[in-house]
């Protein structure tokens, strides 16, 4: 009986530590930030991105964000990028990707102008590379 | 040692008579399983030695706690299996997400055209300088 729960609690476990981007400090501003009037969050899990071969797009667009909005995001996104194995910072926008894990990248993409923020969470096979050729245009 | 049958019905009348100590009649129900004893002689006491052994099963104190085991270890199964239902079925849904949020609102939108306008926005920015 004991051994059956702590199969339980290891599955819950598991499944807890498999959701995407717990862990991330980014993941404060999805949660506080999104429900602001001038935010826009977008979701798509795997089934609607296989053909970029990614597993999850997050993002979070706000529209004329406030100095304390984006010193919030700034924030957050220098301390995940603190533990990021690659960076491409431009005066435009900032990737980084952090540590890769069973074949899988972690990407975050920010970009603030003075009309608009953008914070994007992307996991998937596809290199930065890749991702790159799917959206430029 | 091997007996004669007419040794096993007489031990078979001493039983029915309370006349026979406790290894023998733990000698006479392992006769009564063997092939010897497939005779219609001992069909009485078969039967009767069988109650008695599957009523002293389930009355003994250690029955109960078997059963509430049993039953334990089953409540348990049906709550793994409804466990790992959730957990495939929330992973599912999740792998097929598609959602706009506007103020914490969900919205009808197509997301799909948002990811591409967004991405496109991140790299076509001025100072764009790819690696």
């Amino acid at each position: 009986m004991k051994r059956i729960l702590l199969f339980i609690l290891m599955l819950l476990g598991i499944h807890i530590c498999m959701l995407a981007q717990k862990g991330l400090a980014i993941q404060s501003a999805f949660d506080e930030l999104a429900v602001r009037q001038n935010a826009t969050e977008v979701v798509m899990g795997a089934g609607k991105l296989k053909k970029y071969r990614l597993r999850l797009f997050h993002s979070l667009e706000m529209k004329c964000p406030s100095p304390a909005e984006r010193r919030r995001i700034e924030t957050l996104v220098q301390t995940d990028a603190a533990q990021a194995i690659l960076r491409e910072e431009t005066a435009g926008h900032r990737i980084y990707e952090l540590q890769q894990r069973k074949g899988m990248h972690y990407y975050i993409f920010y970009r603030c102008t003075e009309q608009s923020l953008s914070l994007i969470y992307i996991e998937g096979k596809a290199s930065l590379k890749q991702i790159k050729s799917y959206f430029l245009k | 040692m091997k007996h004669e049958l007419s040794y096993w019905e007489a031990l078979a009348e001493r039983y029915f008579s309370a006349e026979t100590t406790d290894e023998e009649e733990a000698l006479l129900r392992s006769f009564l399983c063997s092939k010897e004893a497939q005779d219609s002689r001992f069909d009485e006491v078969r039967a009767t030695v069988s109650y008695l052994h599957v009523c002293r099963q389930s009355l003994s104190p250690d029955a109960a706690p078997a059963r509430r085991e049993k039953v334990g270890l089953l409540l348990a199964i049906a709550a793994s299996l409804c466990i790992a239902f959730f957990l495939g079925w929330y992973q599912y849904r999740q792998n097929n997400i598609s959602s706009v949020r506007v103020a914490g609102e969900n919205v009808e939108a197509d997301a799909s055209l948002l990811m591409q306008r967004q991405m496109a926005e991140m790299f076509n920015t001025p100072d764009h300088s790819d690696r």
